[in-house]
């Protein structure tokens, strides 16, 4: 395991959640934009990356920046959302 | 779609019935029908099998379903033979179009009020998804052919239908569509299938409406009795008028006959001027031709029916032109639209989400985001530092979509589901703090006012504090979203006692009793708009909302959170508003999208066609855009999406007004109605609205069991999309179904309007 990543200066350790709040636990390279780590949680859980919404601490991001540039820390949560529509209901 | 299978089992145990009380004839017929059966199926599948045929194979399928009722019913007549059973079947065929798939799966149990709120995209995905579902009918019709299967009676009567249309219209069996003219017989006979008629207050299914040039017979089981089965026969004299309206998007016309209706024991006429409705929606998108078909019938019907025809023609058009009408045009596709540039969460708006501006469709996350962040990027920083919007999926998280979503007492555990949420801002030094919730499919929208005062503020200061903390909820179908308040308070309660390192119980308590008011606002007039109301009472809060807020001095003089705040068209107008927002991002990504500029030139004509005498109000609305990037471009939305229920024809439209969307009132008008006197009465009268908070609280129960089932569907991402695959989602889907079956009268107007559009939900997805 040559690439494995320890938890140092450049790397940190987040967590995505998927709408029943299952976590996932992810180290990632703090220069390597967060889309690549979205789209390996996508292919663990089946889902289309485009047709979910990923929020970062609750916030909207673009998935192209990376850690550095979104200031992430350890610790930071992804949630995973699917859209939601309304019109009329109940 | 098991409606399917249910179905045919009935069928299938009736038909038994049949052949028992009746021995000699259906066995010769059954034979008969056999051989035909074979002949057809070997014609077919001697050819090579072209898309024609597939495509007919469903709309077999589902005559067989339809025909064999009417077999039942004919035969518990006993005046009516066999024979005449295969006529019918016959007709049935010939006159079906193919797109009588979508005449069974879309509006099974819609109302005829609702059906035009059918989302269109819904209607090609589920037309797919029935064609997925194709291979298993047909085998079952070869198996039936064979007659080893135990339904072998019931696929020999549907091969019957298949076999006579075969036989006249040749093995090319598509020419069932629109050849129904070669035969003599059927150009007297035009029939509708509508799924469903609602006739003297009660709704029959399995409907079948034939013109002919004499008469009108409608045939139909109702729903909520024991299968009984209504026929109504109107000479073409005792019928008054006939109203359709076509929706070109959803392609469906809805029609109303108003017939003269003889009580048949004193054959007297019933004293009733304007007759007795007859409601049913048809989808099809052959209307026009079929509409053509029925007129040439007998003149009588064209002279019912012409003022209608009229009017098709300029509110929406005939088939094919309309599409056009929709603004903006804007067919380019793009990647991406990301607003604001630089801002560090900004909304990532994709073609998709354009489309949803769509008339009568509902908005989503992304919309309703975006607009809000326009809305913000438009108030000076200074401003709206004392301001916080939480995005769309807040609530969502607040509420936990697994269990009680609306469950007060889990007030601390929804705390740490968005505890990071809150991380970077306080909510308590904030003036305002939006929020806007979506559950059940809804829009609705949550405005938290000086929730810092709450330490401060007495009680007895209502007349005398200028903050008055408090909670509003802006709803537009008020009473759709009830419950809200325990789950507000006791998440403010956490967040309080999270932020103060000393927490004292006696302050904490008191967002227990924070005041919660659900006001009474202009309310959406359709079943799409609510996003769009959300975002309009953001955006005239916003603009109207005085520097010191309190909600005992709302008055009804003043127009401002009232029912009277703004007509509703005004907010739905807010698609083509926001279509134009993100038509400017596209042009100039780099520059900040305005509408404020043409505020002045903005106009709004209104001009309302009372079409007939009757209730519907059209509105044809017109927008013009004087601007330099858009000279005079003409915009028509079309009627449905702002079409004014029918009860009430005079609420929202004025003959003609002027729609700024910048509202004149400004802080200063508000802040001169700040100094003015108070008046006591308003106070009362808000007061008065409290406990309705509480009466409305009763419905929690339903709600959240509705809610619950809801959000557990909505979340399951994965399978919603599989929808599409034949055999994964039929429970969904099938749930929505018998959740209707039981209902009738009034109240199943909105349930079925509902209880549609949840079904369709998840294929717009």
């Amino acid at each position: 395991m040559d690439n494995k990543i320890s938890e140092s200066g450049d790397s940190i350790k987040v967590i995505v959640k998927d709408q029943h709040d299952v976590k996932m636990y992810f180290m990632m390279k703090k220069d390597v934009p967060v889309k690549k780590l979205l789209l390996d949680y996508c292919r663990r859980q089946r889902l289309v990356f485009r047709e979910v919404n990923f929020l970062l601490n609750g916030s909207r991001f673009q998935p192209h920046l990376t850690p550095n540039e979104l200031e992430m820390e350890t610790g930071d949560e992804f949630e995973a959302m699917s859209p939601v529509l309304g019109g009329a209901g109940a | 779609m098991r409606i399917y299978s249910r179905k045919m089992k009935t069928v299938c145990n009736k038909n038994l019935d049949v052949f028992d009380f009746k021995p000699d004839d259906p066995p010769r017929n059954a034979i008969e029908k056999y051989t035909f059966l074979e002949t057809g199926f070997c014609a077919a599948s001697g050819k090579s099998i072209s898309a024609e045929e597939i495509n007919y194979v469903p709309s077999l399928d589902i005559d067989t379903i339809n025909m064999n009722h009417m077999a039942t019913t004919l035969v518990e007549n006993p005046s009516v033979g066999m024979t005449a059973v295969t006529n019918h079947a016959f007709k049935v065929v010939k006159q079906r179009p193919l797109s009588s798939i979508e005449l069974r799966t879309d509006l099974s149990e819609s109302e005829v009020n609702a059906a035009a709120t059918s989302a269109s995209p819904s209607n090609n995905r589920l037309k797919s998804a029935m064609l997925d579902l194709l291979p298993s009918h047909y085998e079952l019709d070869e198996a039936g052919g064979t007659g080893t299967d135990a339904n072998g009676s019931m696929c020999d009567r549907s091969s019957s239908s298949s076999d006579v249309a075969d036989d006249d219209a040749g093995p090319s069996s598509d020419n069932c569509i629109d050849d129904w003219e070669m035969d003599s017989e059927d150009t007297t006979t035009v029939v509708l299938y509508p799924d469903h008629v609602i006739y003297r207050g009660s709704y029959y299914t399995d409907c079948s409406i034939s013109f002919t040039s004499g008469f009108v017979e409608l045939e139909g089981s109702e729903v909520d009795g024991d299968e009984r089965t209504l026929k109504c026969k109107w000479g073409i004299e005792d019928l008054l008028h006939i109203t359709s309206h076509w929706y070109e998007r959803v392609e469906m016309a809805m029609v109303k006959i108003h017939v003269l209706t003889k009580d048949t024991k004193h054959d007297k006429i019933v004293e009733c001027a304007s007759g007795t409705e007859l409601k049913f929606a048809v989808i099809d998108s052959s209307w026009h031709e079929r509409l053509e078909a029925i007129v040439s019938l007998n003149k009588t019907y064209k002279a019912l029916w012409t003022s209608m025809l009229e009017s098709e023609d300029t509110v929406v058009g005939h088939s094919g032109v309309s599409s056009s009408k929709y603004i903006p045009v804007f067919d380019r596709p793009f990647e991406e639209v990301v607003y604001p540039k630089g801002d560090a969460d900004p909304v990532s708006l994709s073609k998709r989400d354009f489309d949803l501006l769509q008339p009568d469709t509902f908005v989503n996350d992304t919309i309703i985001d975006f607009y809000i962040k326009y809305l913000k990027n438009k108030i000076k920083p200074d401003e709206s530092r004392k301001l916080h919007f939480f995005n769309s999926f807040f609530f969502r998280k607040l509420a936990d979509p697994d269990k009680d979503p609306l469950d007060a007492s889990k007030g601390g555990v929804a705390y740490q589901r968005v505890k990071k949420w809150t991380r970077k801002v306080n909510l308590f030094e904030k003036d305002y703090v939006f929020i806007p919730i979506n559950y059940n499919y809804h829009w609705s929208l949550i405005v938290m006012c000086h929730l810092g005062e709450v330490a401060t503020y007495e009680d007895e200061d209502v007349n005398e504090s200028m903050n008055v903390p408090c909670v509003l909820h802006m709803d537009s179908l008020r009473g759709s979203h009830t419950g809200l308040q325990g789950l507000v308070q006791s998440y403010l309660k956490e967040e309080w006692k999270a932020r103060q390192h000393e927490v004292s119980e006696d302050i904490a308590s008191r967002f227990d009793n924070l005041r919660f008011i659900s006001l009474e606002l202009p309310q959406q007039q359709n079943m799409f708009d609510c996003g769009l109301f959300l975002l309009h009472y953001v955006e005239l809060f916003l603009e109207q909302a005085p520097l010191h807020f309190n909600p005992f001095k709302i008055s009804k003089s003043f127009n401002f959170l009232n029912e009277d705040w703004f007509p509703p068209a005004e907010a739905s107008l807010k698609r083509v508003v926001i279509q134009k927002l993100i038509c400017d991002l596209l042009e100039n990504p780099n520059q900040e999208p305005s509408l404020s500029t043409a505020d002045d030139d903005q106009r709004c004509h209104v001009s309302s066609l009372d079409t007939n005498a009757h209730k519907d109000t059209v509105v044809n609305l017109s927008l013009t855009h004087h601007q330099s990037s858009h000279d005079h471009k003409k915009t028509e939305i079309p009627s449905s999406s702002i079409q004014c229920a029918d009860d009430d024809p005079n609420v929202t439209v004025k003959p003609s007004f002027s729609l700024k969307f910048n509202c004149a009132t400004t802080f200063d008008e508000c802040g001169s109605q700040d100094g003015s006197a108070r008046d006591q009465e308003t106070i009362n009268n808000n007061h008065e609205s409290l406990p309705e908070i509480q009466i409305l609280g009763c419905d929690v129960s339903v709600e959240v069991v509705n809610g619950s089932r809801q959000l557990d569907s909505e979340t399951d991402q994965p399978t919603l999309m599989d929808i599409m695959m034949p055999g994964s989602s039929f429970g969904f889907l099938d749930m929505q179904i018998d959740g209707s079956e039981n209902a009738s009268g009034l109240e199943s107007d909105v349930q079925h309007a509902t209880k549609k559009m949840r079904m369709t939900q998840p294929i717009v997805l």
